[in-house]
């Protein structure tokens, strides 16, 4: 089935799957460009063309078993991080939980539709959020301050190396999925995730480096900063950036979501019975949707149990280095 | 699973034992017409079906040379040819050694003869049926341009490509499907052009087709699609210039005799939003025009739902003037905004089916009905707000302009509504999300249907993205073997 996605959809895929870290604003704007560098030299290393001797079967399992479960936990956290941006959002912040699940049950669609439907998908969602938000940034334009943006870089607080590794922390997942993907798509070279991601990592800069002119303080940008930044446009506009860019972010998390969900799949075909491997994605699923409710509901749950899981994210990662097709 | 066909029956020498099973075979059909003669004092029998040939033909050209004619070979087959060769003038004859092929050729409009002491007959075609002449197909109307349209009669259909397109290359293939109607089905592409690959798999597939009856080329498109799904991936078209265009690019056109809309394979989604009108216009505006019909897409599917959603869930996102008045209006209603959408949109596919059944002057009578119930009298009673009368009127609107998606467009408008008014805004993204990546899913013998978008070919956006300017578009054409999955390897 992956045989025919290209390259370049893979590459696609991954980026907009990393679109919402990407755009969050998790780190210091010198800790993303950093950090984007070592995600990029990362990612290389993940593309280097597979060796020719694999794990013994039990560490294959054993990496998998691990990978299935933190591919499901990235599924969940993308859900609920789009729940608790749609409890700020909405009018009735009710709904959140509502909107969480059904992120998880439209991602298992996307996930059973198959990783190649993914990838020509994304290669369409990427080319529509690059056109959205060239609107987005052309009306925030008018807003940005270059004093504000001067005073944030003089004032990090951050040091440069923690800052990025912060930032490269966040991307655990994309990286483990890179590792997935690139066991399963040939051809795929670094240069097609430098150029790739080389413009993803551009325009997220570019739209941080917006968003922290117009915002000034650094408190402000870490949290959704295009977003927050989007609102300085006054609502009785008849443009509305921060409309598109809630559009942007839905898809995004609804791409990462299905594509980890897929992940989570492929992961279990190292289960012995059909039978089996049904149940375990059935019941995964069926947990994913609870879970994502629930840490919808308890944000703070969610930011501790993120740190909890980066760990595991960047370990599947170089488990996944070492011995690339086990999990596929 | 697919039917097996028995083995013909040949013909025997002796004409009664030919008559005997043909009239068993019929049992007494009524329009089973048998002409017993003697020709050169030999028995002979003239075979027809009622209505089926042209009578003027059949005695003039058939029946009186047979019988007036002077006979100098003495031996009942050179007879039987003598009368092909030299009696029956007529142009389009065939040997029938058969019953199989004896019973289509009658059933055809054929008359065959059958003589006494030699195991065949002789086919004469006098086709003479009635059948709708050739006029402009009233679902593909175009500003300029051929006004002809295929017809009902599979011939006539085929002559018209072949009229278009005067190169040896271009093929038809003649099949049979239905175990019982056995229809006449052609497979008509540009040999070099066409992929073998394909072409091999379209004509597996009808003649593996397990039905008993095609009545209508509708019969034969599931057969021809991957798998069920909410758009189509069979093309269809009335007009021989849009099948002579498709057939061009590589692409397969099957004919099925008893109806005008021809089958096309493979179709791309981007094709829906073609037309020969583009190619017709100047490139600027037939560009312009693509781009509205995309935006009618998304208008048609998507505005109703995000109506209803930004006016449950985000009423700030509007304007705060709009706001006001959209607020005075929805508070005079009973109904939610959800329930009001799927309220007129109800009431609008039921007065557009009502319309499109009955009779032309009922049907305007039922449209004008419509128009005031929906228009006036649903707002006037306080059922339904003026703002949703005006998105459900742009909504139809748009859907017009593309009417073969009119289908997918009506049911989706329907799940949107409702994901807006449960999901807000997230409801109708992620249901978009959800189409999109079925849509990516899907594909037309082995194609992927969102092909040349994604899977990008750049060279082929140039007639999708824009309408380039011939002289661009002449260096070279979209050739379906170019895309991903024409090749057998591909697969």
């Amino acid at each position: 089935m992956t045989q025919t996605i290209r390259p370049g959809q893979a590459a696609a895929l991954l980026c907009t799957a990393a679109a919402p870290t990407l755009l969050s604003g998790q780190s210091t704007l010198p800790g993303i460009a950093c950090g984007t560098v070592g995600l990029l030299c990362t990612a290389g290393l993940l593309c280097l063309p597979p060796r020719k001797k694999s794990l013994p079967r039990f560490f294959r399992g054993l990496i998998a078993a691990v990978a299935a479960l933190f591919f499901l936990w990235e599924a969940i956290r993308s859900a609920a991080e789009l729940g608790r941006f749609a409890a700020g959002t909405e009018q009735t912040p009710s709904t959140a939980p509502l909107i969480a699940a059904a992120v998880v049950i439209a991602a298992v669609w996307g996930a059973v539709q198959g990783v190649e439907s993914l990838a020509r998908s994304a290669v369409l969602w990427a080319a529509a959020g690059l056109l959205l938000l060239i609107p987005v940034g052309a009306a925030l334009v008018p807003y940005v301050s270059i004093d504000a943006l001067y005073a944030h870089i003089r004032t990090a607080e951050d040091p440069l190396w923690k800052s990025g590794l912060d930032f490269l922390a966040g991307f655990g997942g994309e990286l483990a999925l890179l590792g997935l993907l690139a066991a399963s798509v040939p051809h795929l070279r670094p240069r097609h995730l430098l150029f790739f991601g080389g413009i993803a990592g551009g325009v997220a800069l570019i739209c941080t480096i917006l968003a922290t002119g117009m915002l000034g303080s650094w408190a402000a940008v870490r949290a959704e900063p295009l977003y927050t930044a989007a609102l300085s446009v006054p609502p009785d506009s008849a443009f509305r950036p921060d409309s598109l860019y809630t559009v942007v972010r839905i898809a995004a998390h609804y791409c990462r979501a299905a594509l980890f969900l897929w992940g989570f799949g492929r992961c279990l075909r190292l289960l012995p019975q059909q039978g089996l491997r049904r149940f375990t994605a059935l019941a995964g699923t069926s947990a994913a949707v609870i879970a994502a409710i629930w840490l919808t509901l308890t944000p703070a749950m969610l930011t501790s149990l993120t740190g909890v899981f980066r760990v595991p994210g960047l370990l599947t990662g170089l488990g996944l280095l070492a011995g690339r097709r086990c999990a596929s | 699973m697919h039917p097996t066909h028995p083995s013909p029956v040949p013909l025997s020498a002796n004409l009664n034992e030919n008559l005997a099973h043909l009239r068993t075979a019929f049992d007494g059909s009524g329009d089973l017409v048998i002409r017993s003669v003697t020709v050169n004092s030999r028995a002979a029998a003239v075979v027809t079906m009622e209505g089926m040939v042209q009578l003027q033909m059949y005695i003039q050209g058939v029946l009186r040379p047979m019988l007036e004619a002077d006979y100098v070979s003495c031996t009942p087959a050179e007879q039987l040819r003598q009368m092909g060769e030299t009696v029956l003038a007529l142009a389009d004859q065939m040997d029938v050694p058969d019953f199989d092929l004896l019973e289509r050729l009658i059933m055809s409009g054929f008359c065959v003869v059958l003589l006494d002491g030699v195991p065949a007959g002789l086919g004469i075609g006098m086709q003479g049926y009635n059948f709708r002449s050739v006029g402009e197909p009233s679902g593909e109307t175009m500003q300029r341009g051929s006004r002809e349209g295929f017809v009902e009669v599979i011939r006539i259909n085929m002559s018209m490509v072949r009229r278009r397109m005067k190169t040896p290359r271009l093929r038809f293939e003649m099949l049979q499907v239905g175990t019982v109607s056995r229809t006449d089905v052609a497979l008509c592409y540009l040999d070099g052009a066409v992929s073998p690959h394909i072409l091999g798999d379209v004509r597996r597939k009808l003649q593996h087709c397990p039905l008993t009856s095609v009545l209508e080329s509708g019969y034969l498109q599931p057969f021809l699609e991957s798998r069920p799904a909410l758009f189509s991936t069979v093309g269809l078209s009335e007009r021989p210039d849009t099948v002579c265009g498709k057939i061009a690019e590589g692409r397969i056109a099957v004919f099925v005799d008893g109806t005008p809309d021809v089958l096309i394979v493979p179709c791309l989604f981007t094709e829906f939003f073609q037309s020969m009108d583009d190619y017709a216009n100047r490139p600027f505006f037939a560009t312009f025009t693509r781009w509205l019909k995309y935006g009618a897409f998304f208008l048609s599917v998507l505005l109703p739902g995000l109506f209803v959603a930004v006016g449950t869930w985000l009423p700030s996102f509007f304007p705060t003037d709009l706001l006001y008045r959209v607020a005075r209006s929805e508070a005079e209603q009973p109904f939610s905004l959800m329930l009001q959408a799927l309220l007129i949109h109800l009431i609008y596919e039921l007065m557009r089916e009502a319309g499109l059944r009955l009779p032309k002057p009922i049907g305007h009578a039922v449209s004008i009905l419509g128009g005031l119930v929906i228009g006036d009298a649903a707002v006037q009673s306080g059922l339904i707000g003026a703002p949703m009368i005006l998105i459900v009127a742009l909504t139809a609107i748009s859907s017009f302009v593309i009417p073969q998606l009119y289908e997918p467009i009506a049911v989706l408008r329907i799940g949107f509504i409702l994901l807006g008014g449960m999901l807000s805004v997230y409801g109708v993204v992620l249901g978009f999300c959800g189409l999109t990546a079925h849509l990516c899913a899907l594909s037309s013998c082995g194609i992927p249907y969102t092909a040349p978008l994604s899977p990008t070919n750049f060279r082929a956006l140039r007639d999708v993205l824009i309408r380039a300017g011939w002289p661009l578009l002449g260096k070279r054409t979209l050739r379906i073997q170019d895309l991903p999955g024409a090749k057998e390897d591909d697969t």
